[in-house]
């Protein structure tokens, strides 16, 4: 905690003084704060396979048995979000306070428009991560699917938006889904639901404390390449469930997989998203893929 | 060489401008040392002047000489350490009452600010917090019984008094919205259920079901438990070692998704919209919340259903009147010798159900120590490893912690004789065979998935060993567990629903 903050005093001190020396080097026209950073838009798409991603729409050949499926919610937090240099250094995304969609250093990314199937949810959507960071050129994009423990485990009501989205609450293991995404599939009409958040919590410290310490974190790290205003980042609900058979699920565990890591629907979901679980070691995720933004939409928010 | 010595003076210059900056930017100091969970900790005190008083006092005899009468610390400062923080500064507003807490308490490790978990209580920690808030200018909500702040507790003789958040002080306003909220089937998606849909005041607060069924009709895995005294859990739930407040466990059967209760993940504004239309509700979070201009929240309703759930307080069994002298022939002879064997090494019932409220794990002001208890009790033993069926595996299902399987909480057994069938998952019907469970220290379940010799599990509580009792000893203790049943309790109106007139 003390090196933290020692290392952003450093920065804050090394970041002003840089600026001043610029602003001393060069003519006073150009000072200005503004030239330094530039503004960030990390654009998300969803889809399934090929297909955009709609809560309207029932997608056939899913899974490993190519079942068919509705989405009845679709959403995700990131955080730690880093951009990165052709040189392989990572600068962190100063991301805006929007007071909806993004706060604290996470982000809300939701596909989900209410319409559909989609019943529980909200007609706004999200399909944009905001901030800003040092102008530069930038080859990358790196973040945390999931939240920090640190935000992970205070108290829901209180928060500011978008942690206080009941969706996204995981009350009972004291913190919230990092990801939700809940279908309903030909073998498993009445729902099955990929609901990712740390598992293996106990409380920490003293004992009047209710904060946590979670064995299995399950922040799934991803890192993509990405040019600013020219891509988009995809996560492809094909991808995600390929391994999966959505139309059974395993007796006695929760329906679909909610992080649960003796859950037999598990396995497979966290190793397209890159993730240990149990005695399969982490991976290269496939689910997020980046391709060149479609130039004739208009950048949805 | 000129040129150099202009860039390094320019780089000075630079220096000092930045310093200047970067100090008067800088987060509050010092206390960013404390963890991100102390944010968490609340203090159990309701804060009333004695409490201030008491904590200037504290604080002048151990805090006042290195940050001063006002906390602004000394003019100079030349011990070669750190200046003291300046607890005047508005940006100690940032930090927690957890955060303030959590350094006085365990001290900022060479910054020369030490440690006083040794030198001053835990009270006496929490009056120095309410004191250093007054030095940064923060007008504290006192409890005076002018203002009404202070809550008067109902309790029975010798009741300790619960503990209760410090922000979300009791009130009589708060309890009786709360009381309404309870029994309000608005707080269901499809108006069909409440929170006393599985919490029945007739059941002590709990309901005749094995487990729990919601408002969609899936169901729960476990039974819902008896509210009596709930206000002395230092940990909510079946087996949830994170569960330690009310007010954040009400969330859990609102809008729980695993299972289903009562469905409101993501209904809150339907909700709040259908409490804010009603000028009763209007009333009511006016009154529980004033000075608050947007009361009708998500927060104001856990805070209104918890302060409504603390005063759920159960002590006036025939047990209790025999105990305190009140009625020395309250009870029977035949439950009189059940309490002897209760209480006996003999049956070890007592050592998890012991202590006021039957349970060794009870919190409340003055208790010094916080005690957590779980316990597998045999129950079943699956894999002879002592597995449990899943999804019930008690902590471990939270802790996934193989050590945790089959570790339940020791609920209270104030009422037990009203919360039939038995267990988390209501798999014994009656007292006589939940005694015969504890008598072959184990349950045998000789046939089907759930197969197992509970009392060969290595995984089972020591206290858990096994006794063997007359016929007429059985129904000693079946009559003293009938004798903790509180009448009173499971009737008074003013625990019933506001509703029906």
């Amino acid at each position: 905690m003390e090196q933290y903050f020692l290392r952003r005093v450093t920065g804050a001190l090394i970041a002003v003084m840089a600026s001043t020396v610029s602003a001393l080097a060069q003519p006073p026209a150009q000072v200005g704060a503004s030239d330094r950073t530039t503004p960030v838009a990390i654009r998300f798409a969803a889809s399934v396979g090929d297909k955009p991603f709609s809560c309207t729409e029932k997608y056939e050949g899913i899974g490993t048995t190519g079942s068919a499926v509705q989405v009845t919610d679709f959403r995700f937090f990131a955080s730690n979000v880093r951009l990165v240099r052709a040189d392989g250094g990572e600068v962190p995304v100063k991301l805006a306070e929007d007071g909806l969609w993004q706060t604290s250093g996470i982000a809300l990314v939701d596909f989900e428009d209410a319409t559909g199937t989609c019943v529980n949810g909200t007609p706004e959507t999200r399909h944009v991560i905001e901030g800003t960071a040092p102008a530069g050129d930038y080859v990358g994009v790196r973040f945390a699917l999931g939240l920090p423990l640190d935000l992970n485990h205070r108290e829901v009501t209180l928060q500011p938006s978008p942690l206080n989205l009941s969706r996204m609450f995981w009350s009972w293991n004291a913190g919230y889904k990092f990801m939700r995404l809940d279908l309903r599939s030909t073998g498993q009409p009445k729902g099955w639901m990929v609901h990712l958040g740390s598992t293996g919590c106990t409380p920490d410290g003293s004992p009047s404390v209710p904060a946590v310490s979670c064995k299995n974190p399950n922040l799934s790290a991803i890192d993509v390449p990405y040019r600013l205003g020219r891509d988009e980042i995809r996560l492809d609900l094909k991808a995600l469930l390929a391994e999966s058979n959505v139309d059974v699920n395993q007796e006695k565990t929760a329906m679909g997989c909610m992080s649960g890591s003796t859950d037999g629907e598990c396995a497979p979901l966290f190793k397209q998203l890159g993730l240990a679980i149990g005695a399969q070691s982490a991976g290269m995720q496939r689910v997020f893929s980046v391709r060149p933004a479609a130039t004739t939409m208009a950048a949805p928010r | 060489m000129r040129a150099r010595a202009g860039l390094t003076a320019l780089m000075l210059a630079a220096c000092a401008w930045a310093a200047a900056v970067a100090a008067a930017v800088q987060e509050p100091p010092h206390l960013h040392r404390a963890p991100a969970q102390s944010r968490m900790l609340t203090s159990p005190l309701e804060l009333t002047q004695n409490d201030v008083t008491a904590g200037q006092q504290a604080y002048a005899g151990r805090c006042a000489q290195c940050h001063g009468a006002d906390g602004k610390g000394p003019l100079l400062w030349q011990n070669g350490r750190p200046r003291p923080t300046d607890l005047s500064d508005p940006r100690m507003r940032e930090h927690g009452d957890g955060e303030i807490y959590w350094v006085i308490t365990n001290g900022v490790a060479e910054s020369g600010m030490p440690a006083s978990a040794r030198e001053l209580s835990e009270r006496s920690r929490w009056q120095v917090v309410a004191y250093v808030r007054t030095l940064g200018g923060v007008k504290l909500t006192l409890a005076t019984p002018a203002t009404g702040g202070s809550y008067v507790w109902d309790l029975p003789p010798g009741f300790p008094r619960p503990k209760v958040p410090a922000d979300n002080p009791m009130s009589d306003e708060k309890v009786e919205l709360g009381r309404h909220l309870f029994y309000d089937s608005r707080l269901s998606v499809d108006n069909t259920f409440s929170c006393a849909s599985c919490h029945k005041q007739d059941r002590a607060f709990a309901d005749e079901k094995g487990r729990g069924v919601g408002v969609t009709g899936e169901v729960h895995p476990r039974g819902s438990m008896s509210l009596g005294n709930i206000a002395y859990s230092p940990v909510l739930t079946w087996a949830n070692p994170t569960q330690r407040k009310l007010e954040t466990q009400a969330l859990v059967p609102m809008f729980g998704d695993d299972p289903v209760e009562l469905g409101l993940s993501g209904k809150e504004k339907e909700m709040l919209a259908k409490l804010a239309a009603d000028p009763k509700y209007v009333e009511l979070f006016a009154k529980a919340f004033p000075g608050e201009a947007q009361s009708i929240t998500l927060a104001n309703v856990t805070k209104g259903i918890a302060s409504f759930e603390r005063v759920l307080i159960t002590g006036r069994s025939p047990y209790d009147r025999y105990r305190t002298g009140q009625d020395p022939i309250a009870m029977s002879d035949s439950a009189k010798r059940g309490e002897e064997l209760f209480f006996s090494e003999r049956t070890e019932c007592f050592h998890c159900h012991g202590g006021f409220n039957l349970t060794e794990t009870a919190d409340y002001v003055g208790k010094g120590f916080l005690e957590i208890e779980f316990h597998n009790t045999g129950l079943y033993n699956i894999d002879g490893k002592g597995a449990y069926p899943a999804p019930n595996t008690g902590v471990h299902a939270v802790s996934e912690d193989e050590e945790d399987m089959g570790r339940f909480k020791a609920p209270s057994l104030r009422n037990i004789a009203e919360t039939a069938p038995f267990m988390h998952d209501g798999s014994i019907a009656t007292l006589e065979e939940v005694i015969a469970h504890y008598e072959a220290g184990g349950r045998t379940i000789a046939g089907g998935p759930h197969a197992g010799d509970g009392s060969k599990s290595p995984l089972k509580s020591s206290f858990v060993k096994g006794f063997t009792l007359t016929p007429q000893e059985r129904k000693d203790l079946v009559a003293f567990l009938k004798n903790l049943t509180d009448e009173e309790f499971l009737t008074d109106p003013q625990f019933g629903n506001p509703w029906q007139k």
